[in-house]
């Protein structure tokens, strides 16, 4: 069971990082800060997820790899809150 | 892809109003039968969609101001343009589309918001009036 | 520290899964739809971190943290891939 989850872990940090990609790619077309939030936040993700199944870690929360997840959930709260803050385009 | 041109009037209508084929069937559907009142159900019913989508397209045209609304015991819409011009281009619609559905649909499906944008927008928690693009 | 921290990420996924959905009723538009999916999953993910943490500690659930994360993120890359023009 451990190699799959690893497995997973591994291909949700490729996901993240294409999707990161993705976003950073509608930052570029858009200007919208909301998009190059939401860029670093997925890659962070990706960052945590291939963190974990590099190390083979076994438990996620005692590693502090719970920590670069929280920076990815706040740079998504960030960028709600500024998508309401800023003047509707 | 080239499609045939529409008469002015009905491209506005299009580009400003009717994102979506369901859009402009509950459009159509209402307008046809002016007279009639017609609950989200019943409209549900017609489209084969379910009830929540269907109240979801009546509440739409209603604020762009094509349908009246009545909350009775039951919420009901009817086909009630809310100015002569709406209702000319409304009429001019129905027209073109009966001669030739595949161009009016090309159109409708060209004018639907585009998802990136969709996207970022979704996160306005306080939607303003009318995001046109 | 970790549970206080899986649990602003639940509900930071949920308030996202809520806006999006909402936006989706109103214009149909498809990528919202696997978005709203991907983040309903990542609540999902991170309910299912906290519950491993503070309520059934004993119990492994790996696979399950590891499969909704995964779940999350890849229906997220398809809709991407496919529907956004």
């Amino acid at each position: 069971m451990r190699p799959l989850v690893q497995f997973l872990w591994g291909a949700s940090a490729m996901a993240s990082c294409a999707a990161g990609l993705f976003f950073f790619r509608f930052w570029r077309e858009t200007r919208d800060r909301l998009f190059v939030l939401f860029a670093v936040a997925f890659w962070a993700m990706g960052v945590n997820w291939a963190g974990l199944s590099a190390t083979g870690a076994q438990d996620e929360a005692r590693t502090y790899f719970y920590l670069v997840r929280l920076v990815a959930f706040v740079l998504i709260i960030v960028a709600v809150v500024d998508k309401n803050r800023a003047r509707p385009r | 892809m080239t499609h045939g041109t529409l008469p002015e009037t009905v491209a506005t209508l299009i580009a400003r109003h009717i994102h979506s084929p369901a859009q402009l069937e509950a459009l159509l559907a209402l307008y046809l039968k002016p007279e009639e009142w017609w609950t989200a159900r019943r409209l549900a019913g017609e489209m084969h969609v379910p009830a929540w989508a269907a109240q979801e397209r009546l509440e739409d045209l209603a604020t762009r101001g094509f349908f009246a609304v009545k909350t009775a015991d039951d919420v009901a819409f009817r086909f009630s343009p809310a100015s002569e011009e709406i209702a000319a281009a409304v009429a001019d619609l129905a027209a073109v589309y009966f001669q030739r559905p595949a161009t009016v649909i090309a159109h409708v499906r060209a004018s639907a918001p585009d998802p990136v944008r969709a996207f970022a927008d979704a996160f306005r928690i306080k939607k303003t009036e009318d995001e046109d693009g | 520290m970790a549970e206080i921290v899986y649990l602003l990420c639940a509900l930071t996924s949920l308030a996202c899964t809520a806006l999006l959905a909402r936006a989706w009723r109103r214009s149909g538009s498809r990528l919202l739809m696997w978005s709203g999916l991907c983040f309903l999953l990542f609540t999902a993910n991170n309910i299912v971190l906290f519950a491993d943490r503070v309520i059934v500690p004993d119990v492994e659930l790996a696979l399950l943290r590891a499969a909704t994360g995964a779940a999350g993120v890849m229906v997220l890359l398809l809709g991407l891939i496919w529907d956004a023009k």
